[in-house]
């Protein structure tokens, strides 16, 4: 899918879009727009990309430019992708701006996520198999904010972060199977967006990690009184 | 902010109008027995009896080093005098005893069970008969007043029947829970400096990371227009909490839909306002096309208050602390969290309430828990395993994250002291409060 992920400080705001999934060997383009609040000027833009996707060096930015309020910059930056290589990971943004007449520089930034992956396609009649379920627990388990989004629509989840097409038919099974309608769930379209960004999450959940049903040893499924065992019995009334 | 605990796992504090009320409660008992009633001939030139009317703690302080308390005591008693056939005196008789010490009596376990006051060598006594006038008052206030050796016998006979049966309860809840006092506790003290004058016990248990009270810090901690109050560490809650668990009070695994739920981890922490608990668990359904099986790292919290105080059916009314704008939950979800959340909640207020009056809770433990879901809330019901006689204590939990849950208080309006002295229980808004570490509860008692 394509995401836009809008940031905003007291002097610009910015949408930046880009996909969160490609496959190997595909560009990561991301777009940005950039709308200035006050007279500001936009001085550098950095990127911390994870190794899965490398940014095309030498790329025309244009910056440092100088906006007044309402005025809008725009920019294109396009990421590389190893042919061979799969993986995933968070790219933060910080563009360095300057209010006018100020000395000090302050900064917008956000993150967005990339997964890089070979498309698969769900098998309707059986289980998902190893290579897609090592993609599962590793994009959930790589941040607290994945698992929420796959609360929110695990079925989208599959598709948008994980590069896994599930059919309709196995769809309709998956939410008979896990009893997503008794619970309200997938959220809407629009939850879900506010989900993938941060806005909106799961009450009481922190974080969601999945486990491979055969590493989840019944000897873990214990209580562990951890504060409850006393120590050495000593009484002086 | 001032700290209600300073540190220690619990702190009870109790007001000295309040020991009063208990003392005279007490006194009642034993009048109807006739255990108030003294007399003796004295020689063959007459009698003397006396009925102790009233007892009132008029001060209490506890001189350096801390954890040993004093008190004055008035004792107001009727005096019957018969001396050499001609001599009768029946009047009012005040027996004023200073630095009576104030002390823990105890199970024959060697628990604390209340507060006794005691009279020592040391105590001095002052006898005088207000309302005696013109030669009977002369006589009794230069001739028999002054014989304070009688004075004392008489008091000490009197008083040492007295104790403020106050402890017992509460520490046997934690002998329940297996919890055993560290050195040092539990520690009587009185301070003076915020009025009215008021006793304070604070004790400390042999926990994996026991707390370390700190006796200096001890202060009154009761809200305005109570009289008792307990106040708990979160480190005790967690402890009884887990306790609770760990012997299966409260179930750990139970199943919430196609859901296993395995709980592995909770502990629990006070927050400003809040009851907050947090820990892990496992979800586990059959087989699943995923094939995985998936483990939550939790937080919730619900945050307190006491509502409709003035009428027979005061509650504590909480609700999650969710931010509706920016969380989501689904119903599994919340009542997963309302069957965690119930050891936390239901053993804080439960512990709270039976440390500040009679509730019977050594009697209730063990519990077993249940709980039914219907329409917006989910019922969690805890019942004694072997008291059948003891009526579920019930909580509910919102299935909405903008609803609100609510426990019970009428069955905390009232308890009975030993020997049957009925004592009525009051809150009023301020009777829950939550701050860094502490959960208060305070109440008053009349």
């Amino acid at each position: 899918m394509q995401l836009t992920t809008p940031t905003e400080t007291p002097l610009v705001q910015v949408a930046a879009t880009a996909p969160t999934v490609v496959q190997p060997g595909e560009e990561v383009v991301v777009t940005i727009a950039v709308e200035a609040r006050q007279p500001v000027e936009l001085l550098a833009l950095q990127w911390e990309a994870p190794e899965v996707v490398r940014l095309v060096p030498d790329q025309r930015l244009d910056l440092p430019v100088s906006l007044r309020a309402g005025e809008r910059f725009e920019a294109r930056q396009v990421f590389l992708t190893d042919p061979q290589q799969e993986g995933f990971g968070e790219m933060h943004a910080t563009l360095a701006l300057r209010g006018e007449g100020e000395t000090a520089r302050t900064a917008a930034s956000w993150t967005a996520w990339i997964s890089v992956f070979e498309p698969m396609k769900a098998p309707d009649d059986e289980p998902l198999n190893d290579r897609g379920r090592r993609r599962l627990i590793e994009v959930v388990n790589a941040r607290a904010r994945n698992g929420h989004i796959f609360l929110a629509d695990s079925v989208a989840f599959f598709d948008d972060f994980l590069h896994i097409l599930i059919s309709e038919r196995l769809a309709a099974v998956l939410a008979r199977e896990f009893g997503f309608a008794d619970e309200g769930l997938p959220l809407d379209r629009a939850a879900y967006l506010r989900v993938i960004l941060g806005l909106l999450s799961f009450y009481g959940i922190e974080k969601l990690e999945l486990i491979a049903e055969e590493e989840c040893e019944e000897s873990d499924d214990r209580f562990d009184p951890d504060e409850a065992r006393e120590v050495a019995y000593e009484i002086n009334l | 902010m001032a700290t209600w605990t300073a540190d220690f796992a619990v702190a009870t504090e109790f007001s000295r109008p309040l020991l009063n009320l208990i003392l005279d409660r007490f006194l009642d008992e034993l009048r109807r027995q006739n255990l108030l009633l003294f007399s003796t001939r004295l020689g063959r030139r007459g009698t003397l009896s006396a009925e102790l009317n009233d007892l009132t703690i008029e001060d209490l302080e506890d001189p350096p080093p801390v954890g040993g308390v004093v008190t004055d005591v008035q004792a107001q008693a009727r005096l019957r005098l018969r001396l050499l056939g001609f001599i009768r005196a029946d009047t009012t008789m005040l027996v004023r005893l200073d630095d009576v010490e104030v002390d823990l009596s105890k199970t024959p376990a060697g628990l604390p069970k209340g507060v006794v006051l005691r009279v020592t060598p040391t105590t001095s006594a002052t006898i005088t008969f207000p309302t005696a006038r013109g030669l009977g008052g002369w006589f009794l206030n230069r001739i028999v007043g002054p014989v304070a050796s009688f004075g004392v016998w008489l008091a000490f006979r009197l008083i040492r029947k007295v104790e403020v049966p106050v402890l017992e309860i509460a520490q046997e809840i934690f002998s329940a829970l297996g919890l055993r006092f560290a050195s040092g506790s539990p520690l009587l003290t009185a301070q003076k400096q915020v009025a009215p004058a008021s006793l304070l016990l604070a004790s400390d248990f042999n926990l994996t990371n026991p707390t370390l009270g700190n006796p200096n810090s001890l202060g009154a901690f009761l809200p305005a227009q109570t009289n008792a109050g307990a106040a708990i560490h979160e480190r005790v809650l967690t402890a009884a909490v887990q306790t609770a668990m760990s012997k299966g009070w409260v179930p750990t695994r139970f199943r919430v839909g196609k859901w296993k739920i395995y709980l592995n981890r909770i502990g629990v922490s006070f927050e400003p306002g809040k009851i907050e608990a947090f820990g892990s668990l496992k979800a586990k359904r059959g087989k699943c096309w995923c094939r995985v099986k998936a483990r939550i790292t939790f937080r919730a919290a619900v945050m307190p208050r006491v509502i409709d105080t003035n009428t027979p059916q005061p509650k504590i009314a909480f609700r999650y602390d969710a931010d509706l704008n920016a969380h989501v939950s689904t119903s599994g979800m919340l009542v997963v969290l309302g069957v965690i959340m119930f050891a936390p909640v239901f053993m804080a207020f439960t512990i709270g309430a039976s440390m500040l009056i009679n509730l019977v809770l050594n009697q209730f433990l063990p519990f077993k828990t249940s709980w039914s879901q219907g329409g917006a809330h989910l019922t969690v019901e805890a019942q004694s395993v072997h008291f059948s006689g003891f009526v579920p204590l019930s909580m509910t939990f919102a299935l909405q994250l903008s609803g609100e849950g609510t426990y019970r208080l009428d069955r905390f309006r009232q308890f009975q002291l030993p020997g049957g002295a009925r004592i009525e229980v009051d809150y009023t808004p301020e009777s829950v409060a939550v701050q860094q570490d502490e959960l208060r509860l305070a109440a008053r008692l009349k």
